[in-house]
């Protein structure tokens, strides 16, 4: 006998309990406990799932929570996400706010808002046009960080090619805004084959080809191939090797 | 036991490969997570592996990524892959694996076996080895190969180590799920301390090699 999965709907505010559902919808405060395997959530209230969450497609809106791991093939997030365990997908897009207390490991990770990731991010691609904090590794085979809002963190990267520059700003209002704002990555350290940095702190970089734009101090880069380095930039020691 | 220890930087200009390369194969999980060891050196803090397992892994992945995907590689590498591998008792005479002694001496043991999984082709060489070297009895072997029959699947993927000591004649067998140190009286002789997971690489590439 196959069992046919159904639907399941929070309108208003609700608990369910978890398990096996076709699509999964949360247009209140919902909190579903347990486990959560289903094709498709969409949360666009308040939600909670309670344990671990699987599903082909993740749509959150407005609040989710996720209290152990999430895995997924495509997840948006438009509100805000707060992931307790590790999270896995492979299209992953934060036009929000996203907190992962664990790893996130995808294939192609967007990140338009503000992501904060406790452990490693992971991918084949990473664009992140808003703050990025990452408390382990960050590597990927392209990683391309555009510089806005608040400061960056990042432990360690560790990639193919590695692009980070600063957003671009119309002159006087740009002028102004940047005096109140401090728009830098600081990172320990950055490997990779094809580096090109902008106002970015590092202790050390290491490279095949770097190139260290305006608004940078390193602290120490060795390179193999080439090194360029802007004006306004400040490298204690850069050795080839 | 002190394992010798290679620089990442090092290790990059003595096999030619890159750092997008090292990270690629990282994330694919083609190197594992703790053969990366941070250590702090003049130069702030760097990354050391352990320098025999990495190049030799570094070389297999570099002959084999041409002709294969790295999710093949990855599956390859894992731990829990040899679990697909059944030889029959033909293969295992045929390549070398297990000399017909022990062979004879394990069907004493449990009759009418056709196919030989992972677990009891790993035993039978580990056992073919000692067997060899005179440095174990038949009666012997019986312990052996009850003790990895039962516990080596749950041994493959960590450090273990297998011991077979004496003392006075009495012999015993014991499997060390991690790579610790133990510390007998005086009396003990250890007569073999083999690391599992090296064992588990020799017999892969002998089956591979086929």
């Amino acid at each position: 006998m196959i069992e046919e999965k159904k639907n399941l709907s929070i309108s208003g505010s609700g608990t369910a309990p978890g398990g096996c559902y076709e699509d999964v919808r949360i247009n209140g405060s919902g909190k579903i406990h347990g486990d959560l395997i289903c094709s498709s959530i969409d949360i666009n209230g308040s939600g909670r799932i309670g344990g671990d969450a699987k599903a082909a497609r993740v749509m959150i809106s407005g609040s989710g929570v996720i209290e152990k791991q999430l895995i997924a093939e495509s997840i948006t997030i438009n509100g805000t996400c707060r992931a307790e365990g590790n999270v896995s997908g492979e299209h992953i897009q934060i036009n929000g706010r996203a907190k992962v207390l664990g790893s996130v490991h995808g294939e192609n990770v967007r990140a338009a808002g503000i992501l904060s990731v406790g452990g490693d991010l992971e991918g084949e691609e990473i664009v992140s046009e808003g703050p990025l904090t990452v408390g382990g590794l960050c590597s990927a085979e392209r990683i391309d960080i555009t510089l806005s809002g608040h400061t960056s963190r990042i432990k360690e990267i560790g990639c193919g090619t590695l692009t980070v520059h600063r957003r671009f700003a119309p002159a006087l209002f740009g002028q102004l805004f940047n005096a109140f704002s401090s728009k830098k990555l600081v990172v320990d350290s950055i490997e990779g084959d094809e580096i090109y940095l902008e106002d970015t702190e590092a202790k050390v970089v290491r490279g095949n080809h770097v190139t260290i734009g305006p608004g940078c101090s390193i602290g120490r880069v060795t390179y193999k191939t080439d090194y360029k380095k802007d004006e306004k930039a400040v490298v204690q020691s850069a050795v080839k090797e | 036991m002190e394992e010798q220890l290679i620089a990442k930087k090092d290790l990059l200009e003595l096999t030619g490969i890159s750092y997008g390369q090292l990270y690629r194969w990282k994330r694919k999980q083609l190197i594992p997570e703790d053969w990366f060891i941070r250590k702090s050196t003049f130069t702030g803090q760097e990354t050391f592996f352990p320098k025999e397992k990495i190049l030799k892994r570094v070389q297999t992945i570099s002959e084999m990524k041409d002709t294969r995907s790295l999710d093949e590689l990855a599956e390859r590498f894992s731990p829990q892959s040899v679990r697909k591998i059944i030889l029959s008792e033909q293969e295992l005479l045929d390549r070398n694996i297990v000399s017909n002694l022990t062979l004879q001496i394990y069907k004493e043991l449990v009759p009418h076996k056709q196919n030989y999984p992972f677990d009891v082709v790993l035993a039978l060489f580990l056992l073919d080895q000692m067997l060899k070297d005179g440095r174990m009895n038949r009666t012997e072997a019986r312990d052996l190969l009850d003790v990895l029959k039962t516990n080596s699947h749950k041994v493959y993927d960590k450090n273990s180590r297998l011991y077979f000591i004496r003392k006075m004649g009495v012999s015993m067998v014991l499997l060390a799920a991690e790579d610790v140190a133990l510390y007998f009286d005086d009396g003990v002789n250890v007569i073999e301390a083999q690391s599992i997971s090296s064992s588990m690489e020799a017999l892969k590439r002998l089956i591979e090699r086929n």
